[in-house]
């Protein structure tokens, strides 16, 4: 059995999450991959750092699948989040959610995700040719300067 | 105190520790925490945590309490 809550520098493998959550009693994964882009908003991306609150992080991702399982009656859910130096088109964050349907396994996966981005403390930084940003909820230090 | 992110390089340091008067709070905190780094910003968008869980500004504070300092989230 893998762990299903983790924050990680390892890449992970979908195919292990997915195995790990199937049992008898599911009809439907319904699994979120997040990559790295490489542009944002215009701007080339070259790679991203990843920093997490580790402890306060894996708290709050423990609350959002209780609350997941909870709210949707989904089965189970496996979130995991990467942290440390990411290039383009690497894993960045997996959200798979086992349930007996298929509507309460979309609304869930993407509960999970909302609620992630919303409160974990976990931080982006973009490594772009102009200089490095810290993406703060919906604005990057770049944008500020620009403003 | 544990700084994150862009706090980080606002305060130029990842963790130190802080002599409060006894009873301070977290504007208490926050006030000390201005004097020592002019170029952390307004408390404004920022959270704190103690002990890893979120807190109020009007929490008081407590010997070897462990306080992050949390700038808006961007994860996912």
């Amino acid at each position: 059995m893998i762990c299903l809550i983790r924050i990680t520098q390892e890449d992970f493998s979908l195919e292990e999450v997915i195995r790990s959550l199937k049992t008898s009693k599911i009809g439907a994964i319904a699994a979120f991959l997040g990559v790295v882009r490489g542009e944002s908003e215009g701007h080339q991306v070259q790679r991203l750092e990843i920093e997490a609150y580790e402890e306060m992080a894996l708290k709050d991702l423990e609350e959002i699948r209780k609350k997941a399982i909870e709210t949707y009656g989904i089965k189970d859910a496996s979130i995991i989040h990467r942290v440390g130096t990411l290039g383009v088109c690497e894993n960045i964050v997996l959200i798979a959610v086992s349930a007996a349907h298929r509507e309460e396994a979309f609304e869930a996966c993407r509960f999970v995700l909302e609620e992630l981005k919303k409160l974990v403390p976990i931080w982006k930084k973009e490594y772009t040719p102009e200089g490095s940003f810290w993406i703060e909820g919906e604005e990057t230090e770049r944008d500020k300067k620009i403003c | 105190m544990r700084y994150f992110a862009a706090l980080k390089e606002e305060t130029g340091m990842e963790k130190e520790e802080l002599e409060l008067i006894e009873g301070s709070g977290m504007m208490e905190l926050f006030r000390a925490l201005r004097k020592a780094h002019p170029l952390l910003r307004d408390l404004d968008g920022l959270l704190f945590a103690v002990n890893g869980v979120r807190s109020s500004l009007d929490a008081k504070l407590k010997e070897g309490d462990l306080v992050g300092l949390i700038p808006p989230v961007s994860g996912g």
